[in-house]
């Protein structure tokens, strides 16, 4: 959501005050009720496995559901397979890198 | 001035790539081929690609049949591949006031694994949102932000 309040601030200042500040807009995230209940927040999700130690799962896929990894493997169809076999839940694949080249 | 509809902003994820710290445009994404259950992934927000590109075995994991003979064919600057071409729908934003789903062409390689991480291209991402790469700025503002146009 664009804060109204800097937008109109935006309007009357200085070419170069503007140019800096379209940039700087603060950033909201609301968590929504769909439904009655709250939907799950990916980002969050992927930030909380982001800040795990993935040392052992190096350049294989791992499988997340509620903030835990259930499964891992070299390629996303046989974690997937096995993801499903443990639980009825959508599994979160995130593959990690193996921190050692830069990708293109 | 463009008034934007709503933004997603995302925080890059950091990687140490001999000892240069790498951020790179990492986003959740669910996505769902035909009435298949949907998957969760990771897809690399990929602004030098023309179209969304993801490995057989992620295509696989959705359902495709990616057994079929190619028919397309893909060039990037480390090599050509063979390509299916698929409708995907894609969605994300989940968990927030706004979430965008979208069915989006997606091209699926033979190769098992390549590419590494499903890339997320330009089309049709960058002609639905105003996405800005913000990584000169201070780190607890360094985000990278989709505005939906």
């Amino acid at each position: 959501m664009i804060n109204r309040k800097n937008e109109e601030k935006l309007v009357s200042s200085t070419e170069k005050e503007r140019t800096n500040k379209i940039y700087l807009y603060p950033i909201e995230h609301e968590l929504v009720h769909r439904e009655g209940k709250t939907m799950r927040d990916m980002n969050e999700e992927y930030e909380w496995v982001h800040s795990q130690n993935l040392q052992k799962f190096k350049g294989k896929w791992i499988a997340v559901i509620n903030k835990k990894i259930i499964c891992s493997g070299s390629y996303a169809d046989d974690v997937v397979k096995e993801a499903k076999k443990k639980s009825k839940e959508t599994p979160f694949l995130i593959k990690v890198p193996t921190e050692e080249y830069l990708s293109l | 001035m463009v008034r934007y509809q709503y933004h997603l902003s995302y925080n890059f994820t950091t990687y140490k790539v001999k000892n240069t710290e790498v951020l790179r445009p990492i986003i959740p994404v669910e996505l769902q081929y035909k009435d298949n259950d949907p998957i969760e992934f990771t897809m690399l927000l990929d602004s030098g690609a023309d179209i969304s590109l993801i490995s057989q075995d992620v295509g696989a994991s959705l359902g495709v049949d990616t057994k079929r003979d190619p028919d397309d064919m893909i060039q990037g600057v480390t090599g050509d591949a063979s390509t299916l071409t698929e409708q995907v729908t894609i969605r994300f934003g989940m968990g927030h006031k706004y979430e965008f789903k979208k069915e989006i062409p997606v091209q699926i390689t033979k190769i098992r694994g390549y590419p590494f991480i499903p890339a997320l291209g330009r089309d049709p991402l960058f002609k639905e949102f105003d996405i800005h790469f913000r990584m000169g700025l201070p780190a607890k503002e360094r985000k990278f932000v989709l505005n939906k146009l």
